[in-house]
């Protein structure tokens, strides 16, 4: 379990993405959603992979599972068990997904059909991977529903989608997701069209279930609390691109990237006097049209120098820990960085003065 | 009466839903004057109410025809083509009680045509436009789905159907083919055929983005289980809004045809039919018209009210999903 990025064997892992870009042609030009993006991930591992919207997050869940619109140029590779994703027949690629691999998707209002039985949609996975019987995929369906959590799983079967609520519909996705016992589930934000109270049992139940049948999961999100304690390693990303990544913990106590900083400091603390002014990134998401070389975080970076703006900073290991890397010139913490930050002030008054 | 509405469907969708339906149809001189004094008629309340009687009226009207004709042969009726020996020809309504609606310019009896006929139109109406709905529906969630060449090309085919005029086409087949009820299908579907296609593509472009159709891709499902399984299931509310619609229209073009001559061979009757025949005596005798337009008139409209009624429904149902 040594995980990391580019020091585990390729062959050994679950799910290998190397250098996977997705680029989609746009009135306004070529819109760079994922650029050079690569990760390992393990039996039975959780990924967490955060970032705001617009950081590429979902289009890069999307392209694993060939999910992209038929406009989207995907280039790398996408290993998952040593068959090459990308390259399957759409039939052979139909035999994985779902069976091996599933998705749950961030809407549960949406993301189930609205004139389709509940048990009519989880037997759809079963009857076509596994070549259930109507019978057994109606005994199976009560007990993945019973094994989500869902009460009187039995009636549940004739409910339609819109008799549910928010958070039972979730567990009827995931239920569906993991019909075929999958050994990757990739969950893209379960919860964030959740309630507060709804998204720690839907969080809950991906960990249960996790831990039961061992599957790897990889959990979307743009909220770091959500990774915290669940993924094992974290990943996060700014416009389309892996700006750090490592060991959870690691992350957490000694980030080297400044928007990792940044979005640490924007989780507000609940032990922190009232009407503490909340920590923001200032600036809006960057715009990844047709971008031009450099670091995609320089223009609302507090230290951004020349170099940052001109020059892509490389992902590159932390000197005592190899797991954790990140991509910046002047990672927090260092001289460098307190040079920069200093240059940056002296600028501010320059300029303001 | 010689002009056909064309059963395009995207226009009768514009048409503003708040406009108060069915002339007068909904409004009972009780409830004008009842709601009259505390409340305007163009009130949200009162225009609902209003409508709503206006659908219990067609509901009740359709019913009431349909009714008959499918039950045409169980009723007191003369035969539609023998002449009636006790009335003369054109003898009024209500002249006796076992002929209410009189004879024709033969002697025949009216009512009978009457049902006979609506039986008639209404099979016409109800084979093209299921016939329509199927291979319209079909071409619409193909090309909606798969976007690309094949609906670039499908596309032009359709709008250069619509873009020719309804009636022209209309005769053009039927002067082509036979004189019977077969080539009166033929010709109405393939006119209904691009309306249907075109609610059908606009719904499954939008149905194509939500996300139970990634799921179903996420779970390994093909394309065509995703087009016919997951996305045509959606379409039916919309689409029986449409046949109403298109069925309304139908009547309409069927008796037009028959107007023009090109329609059922008598002596089969059938309502446009009936208006042509009863066109030469438009002086002596106009019942002979104004019953069958009338019956025509009300049908149609009975379509439409129910028609843009369910339509709205449904609209106002998308919100909550």
């Amino acid at each position: 379990m040594s995980g990391g990025n580019g020091s585990t064997d390729p062959a050994a892992a679950l799910l290998d993405v190397r250098g996977l870009s997705v680029r989609f042609p746009t009135p306004r030009g070529l819109v760079h959603a994922v650029d050079d993006v690569s990760f390992t991930l393990e039996t039975g591992e959780t990924l967490g992979i955060v970032g705001e919207s617009g950081s590429g997050k979902s289009v890069l869940a999307r392209s694993i599972m060939r999910l992209t619109p038929s406009t989207a140029m995907t280039s790398g590779s996408v290993t998952f068990l040593g068959r090459d994703l990308g390259a399957l027949a759409p039939r052979a690629a139909r035999s994985v997904w779902g069976r091996d691999v599933a998705m749950v998707f961030q809407n549960p209002m949406t993301s189930l059909n609205p004139v389709m039985t509940i048990g009519r949609q989880l037997a759809e996975p079963l009857r076509l991977h596994l070549r259930s019987s109507k019978r057994e995929a109606r005994s199976r369906s009560v007990e993945l529903l019973r094994s989500v959590g869902v009460p009187e799983p039995e009636r549940r079967l004739d409910a339609y989608p819109q008799e549910l609520s928010g958070g039972m519909r979730q567990r009827v996705s995931i239920a569906m997701a993991i019909a075929c016992s999958p050994q990757l589930l990739l969950a893209d934000e379960p919860t964030t069209a959740l309630d507060v109270t709804i998204q720690r049992q839907i969080l809950d139940l991906l960990s249960d279930l996790q831990r039961e049948t061992h599957m790897a999961m990889v959990l979307i999100t743009h909220d770091l609390g959500v990774v915290a304690g669940r993924a094992r390693r974290v990943m996060v990303m700014y416009g389309g691109r892996v700006v750090e990544t490592g060991p959870t913990e690691s992350i957490f106590e000694d980030q080297r990237h400044p928007y990792t900083a940044c979005l640490l400091a924007a989780v507000p603390r609940i032990e922190a006097p009232s009407h503490t002014r909340l920590a923001v990134i200032p600036g809006r998401p960057v715009d990844v049209v047709d971008p031009s070389p450099g670091c995609r975080f320089a223009s609302r970076c507090p230290r951004a120098q020349p170099q940052c703006r001109h020059e892509d900073p490389p992902l590159r290991p932390v000197p005592e820990r190899p797991e954790h890397s990140y991509a910046c010139f002047f990672p927090v913490g260092s001289a460098e960085d307190r040079l920069a930050l200093e240059r940056h002030a002296v600028g501010d008054q320059a300029r303001g003065g | 009466m010689s002009r056909v509405l064309p059963p395009e469907v995207p226009s009768s969708e514009i048409e503003d839903p708040s406009d108060p339906v069915g002339p007068d149809e909904g409004r009972s001189p009780i409830e004008e004057g009842g709601l009259g004094l505390l409340t305007t008629g163009t009130t949200g309340a009162g225009r609902r109410r209003r409508r709503r009687v206006a659908v219990w009226l067609a509901v009740g009207w359709l019913a009431l025809v349909i009714g008959t004709a499918l039950l045409a042969d169980l009723l007191p009726l003369e035969p539609y083509d023998r002449i009636v020996r006790s009335l003369p020809p054109r003898s009024p309504i209500g002249l006796r009680l076992d002929e209410p609606l009189g004879t024709d310019g033969f002697g025949r009896s009216m009512a009978s045509r009457l049902v006979y006929g609506a039986r008639q139109s209404l099979l016409i109406a109800v084979v093209a436009a299921s016939l329509a709905g199927a291979i319209g529906t079909v071409i619409g969630v193909v090309t909606g789905y798969m976007r690309g060449k094949v609906d670039e090309t499908v596309g032009v085919l359709l709008d250069a159907l619509l873009a020719f005029p309804a009636l022209v086409l209309l005769m053009a087949i039927a002067s082509i083919g036979r004189r019977d009820v077969t080539t009166v299908i033929v010709a109405l579907s393939v006119l209904g055929v691009p309306g249907f296609a075109r609610v059908a593509r606009a719904r499954t472009l939008a149905l194509a983005e939500r996300e139970f159709v990634m799921t179903a891709r996420s779970m390994g499902a093909t394309t065509w289980r995703i087009m016919f399984r997951e996305i045509l299931p959606n379409l039916m509310p919309v689409l029986l809004s449409v046949m109403l619609l298109v069925l309304a229209a139908f009547i309409v073009a069927e008796g037009t045809l028959s107007f023009v001559g090109l329609g059922v061979p008598p002596p089969q009757p059938s309502w446009g039919g009936m208006i042509n025949e009863g066109r030469q005596s438009l002086r002596v005798a106009p019942q002979l018209i104004f019953t069958p337009a009338v019956c025509l008139v009300l049908t149609v409209m009975s379509f439409r009210v129910v028609g843009e009624w369910l339509g709205d429904r449904l609209d106002a149902g998308e919100g909550g999903r």
